[in-house]
Formats: C-alpha cells, sequence, structure tokens
C-alpha cells in the first residue's frame, strides 16, 4: 500500500515536472532567447485552462449527446456521467485530447498576439505592465464568469486520459512526457537554428540588429505568440491531468512566480538549465510541502506562508548573487576562416566586457 | 456614489503619484507599491482594534510606511550596485511583493488570534466621523490628496533637496558628478514616498472592504492611471489617477444599470481597458499630450 503511494506521489511530481517544464520553456523563449520580460505568463496559462473547461466538454456533448438538451456548466456530473462510456474509448478520447491540444495552442497564441500588439513597440518595462494587466483581467473573467467554469467553483471535464484503463498514472505521465519531450526538442531546435541567433542579437542589442534590416518589432511579436501558445498547452494539461478546471489553480503565483524563479535558478537561453532548474525546484517545493508539518510546531505562524517567503527571498538571493543560474548560456562556437574555433575571439570579448565594467 | 467616486480618486491619484515618482527616481516600475500602501491598512485594523480613533492612525502609518519604503530602496540600491538589470529589478520588486504579502497574512491572522477580530473582508466606517452628512473619510482623502499634489510641487520646485531629485531624474551620473549626494537624496524621498503611500493605504478601509489580497488588484488600477498619466510626470499622473477613478465608478455604475449587476465583480476589466487603449492609442500618456500641446 505505502509503495503504491509513494509511486503515485512520484507520478504526480513528474505530471507537474512537465507541465512547469512546458510553461518555463515559453518563458524561457521569451525572455531568455528574445529579451521579452513577460511578467503575465499566467495570462497564456489561463487561456490553456479556459480552452480546457470549454471545449472537450462541449464538443463532446455536441457530437454524442445532442438530443438530451443539457448545459455542460451546470449539469456537469450528468453530462459526465453520460459521456463516461465514449470517453473509455480509444478512438473518442484521443482526436477529442488532441483537437483541443491543437486550439489550446492557437487560442494561447491569439491570446499573445492581443496582448502584444498595443505593446510590443514600447519599452521593456512598459511590455511588463501591459502584460500584468492583461492577465489580471482575464484571471478576473475566468475567476468569474460563470459560462467558463461556474466561477471560482470551478467544473470537471471529461477524463480524456481514461481509455488508458488500469496504465492511467503511468500513462498519464508517459504522455504528458512525450509533449513536454516534444515541445523542448521543438523550442530548443528553434533556439539553436539562425532563427534563434536573430533572437539573441535583438535580446543583446535591438537597434543593431535593426540595423542588419531585421524586422524587430514582427520578430518579437512572433516569439510572444509561439511561446504564448506553448504555455497555453501547459494551463490546458494542467486541468486534463485533473480532470478538472479550478480557476483557483491558476494563480499569479504558481504561474508567473515559479516559472520566473525556475527560469533564473536553471539560467537563462538555456534550455537544459530549464529542465534541472524546473527537477530541482518541483522537488524543493514537494519537499517543502511534504515537511510542513515538521516545521509547522517551531513557527509562530501558519505554515502555509512558509513557502511564498522563502520563495521570495530565494528569488532576490539568486537575482543579487547569480543571475546567471546553475547553468549560464553557452557562448556560440563557430569556426573561423583558417579552421579555429573563436575561443581567442570570445576571450577578448570577455575581457573587454570586463573593462567595460 | 459620488462618495465612492470621490474617495476612489483621491487614494487613486495619491497611489499614482507616489509610483511615478518611485519610477521616475531609479526607472524601475514597483509592483509591490499597492501591498506596501495596505499594510498600513492592518496598521489601522490594529489600532481601532486597540480603541483608538483610527485617524491617530496616520502618522503612525506614515512612519511605518516610510521606513518599508526605504528599506525597499535600500534592497533595490544594493541590487542595482550588483548590476541588476531592469527585468531583474522588476521581478525583484515582485519577489518582495509575494513576501510583504505573506507577512501581511501573518499579521492578519495574529490579529484575528489575539484581538478576535474579523481580519478579512473588514472595512473601518464605523470607526470614521460624518460632518454635513458626508463620511469624513472624504474630507480627510481630499485634504490629504490636494495637500500632497501641492506639497509635492513646492518639495520639487522651491527646495534644494527638490531640485536636486529633479537633477538626479534628468541625469543621475551628472548629478552625482556635481556633487550631489544622489544615494542619500534618494534613499529620503524614498522615505518620503513611502509616507504618502501609507497614508493611502491607512484611509483605504474607512471606505472599502478590505483584504490581505486587495493589492493584487490595485495594482493594476495604480499602473492604469500611471499609464494614462504617461510615467514621466507626476502631476499627469496624479491626473491620471483621478481619471481612472472616476471611469472606474461611474463605468462600473453604468455598466450595471445598463447590463445587470452580475457585472460588478468584473469592474477590474475598466483599469485594465484604460491601459490597454491608453498603450495603443497614446503610449506616451497625458503628460505626452501635454507636451505636444506645449509645442504647437
Amino acid at each position: 500500500m505505502e509503495m503504491w503511494l509513494l509511486l503515485n506521489l512520484i507520478f504526480d511530481i513528474l505530471n507537474f515536472f512537465f507541465i512547469y517544464l512546458i510553461v518555463t520553456l515559453s518563458l524561457n523563449l521569451h525572455y531568455g532567447y528574445c529579451g521579452l520580460p513577460n511578467l503575465g505568463l499566467y495570462f497564456s496559462v489561463i487561456g490553456g485552462g479556459i480552452i480546457a473547461a470549454i471545449l472537450p466538454g462541449n464538443l463532446m456533448m455536441l457530437s454524442f449527446l445532442k438530443e438530451n438538451n443539457l448545459s455542460f456548466i451546470y449539469d456537469n456530473e450528468k453530462v459526465l456521467s453520460l459521456l463516461a462510456p465514449y470517453v473509455l474509448r480509444f478512438e473518442v478520447a484521443v482526436p477529442f485530447f488532441l483537437l483541443s491540444l491543437i486550439i489550446a495552442f492557437l487560442f494561447g497564441a491569439s491570446l499573445g498576439l492581443i496582448c502584444a500588439l498595443p505593446a510590443i513597440r514600447l519599452r521593456e518595462d512598459y511590455l511588463a505592465i501591459s502584460l500584468i494587466c492583461m492577465g489580471e483581467a482575464l484571471r478576473i473573467i475566468f475567476y468569474y464568469a460563470e459560462p467558463i467554469a461556474r466561477g471560482r467553483l470551478g467544473i470537471r471535464i471529461p477524463n480524456l486520459f481514461a481509455w488508458l484503463g488500469d496504465f492511467l498514472t503511468i500513462g498519464k505521465t508517459a504522455i504528458l512526457g512525450l509533449i513536454a519531450g516534444f515541445i523542448f526538442l521543438i523550442i530548443n531546435a528553434l533556439c539553436n537554428s539562425p532563427y534563434g541567433r536573430l533572437l539573441k542579437a535583438i535580446r543583446e542589442n535591438e537597434v543593431t540588429a535593426e540595423c542588419v534590416g531585421k524586422n524587430v518589432n514582427k520578430i518579437k511579436l512572433e516569439v510572444l505568440i509561439i511561446g504564448s501558445g506553448f504555455a497555453a498547452i501547459g494551463g490546458f494539461l494542467l486541468a486534463s491531468s485533473f480532470a478538472a478546471v479550478t480557476p483557483d489553480a491558476y494563480t499569479r503565483i504558481d504561474w508567473s512566480f515559479w516559472p520566473w524563479l525556475i527560469l533564473m535558478v536553471g539560467g537563462m537561453g538555456n534550455n537544459v538549465g530549464i529542465f534541472i532548474g524546473t527537477l530541482l525546484i518541483l522537488a524543493c517545493r514537494r519537499l517543502l510541502i511534504m515537511s510542513k508539518h515538521i516545521f509547522a510546531p517551531y513557527l509562530p505562524f501558519d505554515v502555509i506562508w512558509l513557502e511564498p517567503i522563502l520563495l521570495g527571498i530565494l528569488l532576490l538571493l539568486i537575482i543579487a548573487y547569480r543571475p546567471s543560474g546553475i547553468l549560464s548560456e553557452k557562448s556560440p562556437r563557430y569556426k573561423t576562416l583558417f579552421g579555429k574555433t573563436n575561443d581567442s575571439i570570445l576571450n577578448d570579448y570577455t575581457r573587454g566586457k570586463e573593462l567595460e565594467k | 456614489m459620488i462618495e465612492e467616486i470621490m474617495i476612489q480618486s483621491n487614494i487613486l491619484a495619491l497611489l499614482a503619484l507616489t509610483f511615478t515618482l518611485e519610477y521616475l527616481t531609479i526607472g524601475v516600475p514597483n509592483f509591490a507599491h499597492a501591498t506596501i500602501a495596505f499594510v498600513s491598512a492592518y496598521v489601522a485594523l490594529a489600532i481601532y482594534l486597540l480603541g483608538i480613533n483610527v485617524y491617530i492612525v496616520l502618522p503612525i502609518a506614515f512612519l511605518a510606511s516610510s521606513f518599508l519604503n526605504f528599506s525597499i530602496y535600500k534592497l533595490l540600491s544594493f541590487l542595482r550596485r550588483q548590476k541588476v538589470s531592469l527585468v531583474g529589478l522588476m521581478i525583484s520588486t515582485l519577489a518582495i511583493d509575494m513576501i510583504i504579502y505573506s507577512l501581511m497574512n501573518i499579521f492578519a491572522d495574529y490579529l484575528a488570534y489575539v484581538l478576535k477580530a474579523y481580519t478579512r473582508s473588514f472595512t473601518l466606517r464605523v470607526a470614521d466621523f460624518t460632518f454635513g452628512g458626508l463620511p469624513g473619510v472624504i474630507y480627510v482623502s481630499s485634504i490629504i490628496c490636494f495637500g500632497s499634489i501641492i506639497g509635492w510641487y513646492f518639495l520639487l520646485t522651491k527646495t534644494k533637496f527638490g531640485v536636486s531629485m529633479r537633477a538626479i531624474v534628468e541625469n543621475y551620473r551628472l548629478a552625482k558628478t556635481l556633487g550631489i549626494n544622489t544615494e542619500s537624496v534618494l534613499g529620503s524621498a524614498w522615505f518620503l514616498i513611502g509616507g504618502f503611500i501609507g497614508l493611502s493605504g491607512a484611509i483605504y478601509p474607512l471606505w472599502f472592504s478590505m483584504n490581505p489580497w486587495a493589492g493584487a488588484d490595485m495594482i493594476v488600477r495604480i499602473l492604469a492611471a500611471s499609464i494614462l498619466g504617461g510615467l514621466s510626470n507626476v502631476y499627469a499622473a496624479w491626473v491620471g489617477g483621478f481619471l481612472v477613478g472616476g471611469i472606474e465608478s461611474l463605468g462600473i455604475y453604468y455598466i450595471s444599470s445598463l447590463i445587470g449587476s452580475w457585472f460588478t465583480p468584473f469592474r477590474l476589466l475598466i483599469p485594465a481597458s484604460v491601459v490597454f487603449l491608453t498603450l495603443g492609442l497614446m503610449p506616451e500618456g497625458i503628460a505626452g499630450l501635454i507636451e505636444k500641446l506645449r509645442w504647437r
């Protein structure tokens, strides 16, 4: 019995790990590679949650329960019990899951576009302010709009992993891992391509990038759209893995602060660093949650406040003393005209930077 | 209705003014601004629960918030010396916001436990006085709001300290070269700004319902007011605060009367729309508009 509990715990941590990995990779694409300070990342994650709340349930209801005249929101339990035989079928659940996943990506991308349009031309502080405001606005809509997820009460959604049967726990984790791995490969390929180098050039010096004929605003917009789409996939998977949408689970702390902390710990502009950072931070968080009862008798306050205080202090310490994170960004290596690597050039560059300081 | 518009506008104008002042001095938007303000609301609650007149709390709130803001300035100043980027500093203010928010919750729990009082969703309306049929908070908030803008105007234009502060805002390095003790001037400025932030937070629960998480909503209003003001002019930010406060209160009244009261929880969408529209249509805000008119 205890072994079963331990396995469940491991799979639970892994599920969160994969979801956080997706969201933080999208933040890394925004900020680590392109220098876009997306402080309102939860905007896109909420977008994924909204799609999870609205799309699969209503779509399945329209496909299989047309004549029943039920409302997915208000007759939630009844609809789910009627849909139960359908979600058990692989050929039904998987297409609905994939369709919803794609639409979540597209919805997140369009949210990124809406959010970026007024502020993409402006300075990074204006962009950050705009993104935070948009994030809060969408959070309010998600919290209070009954037609989305019955307000703060939340709703249950069809369990699109139910077809896995006895292998539900392990299978769900494997699917989340596959999706996270696929997104990791896409983002990594993107970042290591000429496009990725262009993003770094924009991050380092926008004016220079513009001077060599690059449309900086268009590229920043593209990055924001792509990253937001991936973050929305994270939001969708969060809801799908629990087969429920709870607006309270999509907070600024969870889906903006934690990814920023992971980014800072792992190292900006390095996807492998993000992988390690996510693993490290989530393991620490889970350990902290599990050992709360140990601290509780020694603390003069409610132990739930320990986590945000420690998180805040850790973030400040990393920003102050280790801004490059565990794995710093790799310097680009290329061959010079005479076949040698560019180490000497890089050394000169580093020395120049030090002199500048 | 009129009361709500006036109080909301006064508080928001004060918070937008102080937010913009902070932004101008170090060039970083302080996302912990609203939470710092609401620490004073809990100081006011504690004073009220001890049976003391809530208006006596104003100087205490001023001082408490001043010290808090000064400490935050010192932290940000240290981070700047560590060569932390603008984005790093912005994230630091978010981290500070989270720490203060948690500490405020701990304080609220403590008050609830020791003084057996409701510390979530409380107002101090019962502790307020009435004069001429209007609640005292209208007079007090108006005096503080108008007094602060006049005070800051005189401080920035007629005193040596204010001139030094403006010089630092214009060109930090040049001001330092000219012998201005930039660290001391900025530290004192943040101390003073913190006082006004504390005053706005202390009067807030005299009319509005107060929660530890109220800061998350208020920061959107402050950002909207400051963006509308233009983030480059304190007087424009003050006007922006008034406008956003008025637009939100009037807007929610008219929208609710048109489509129903179900829209009331969505009132934060109004200041968020102000941000969206301002950045889309006139990113320089009111300050930019004034500049354009001046050049004509």
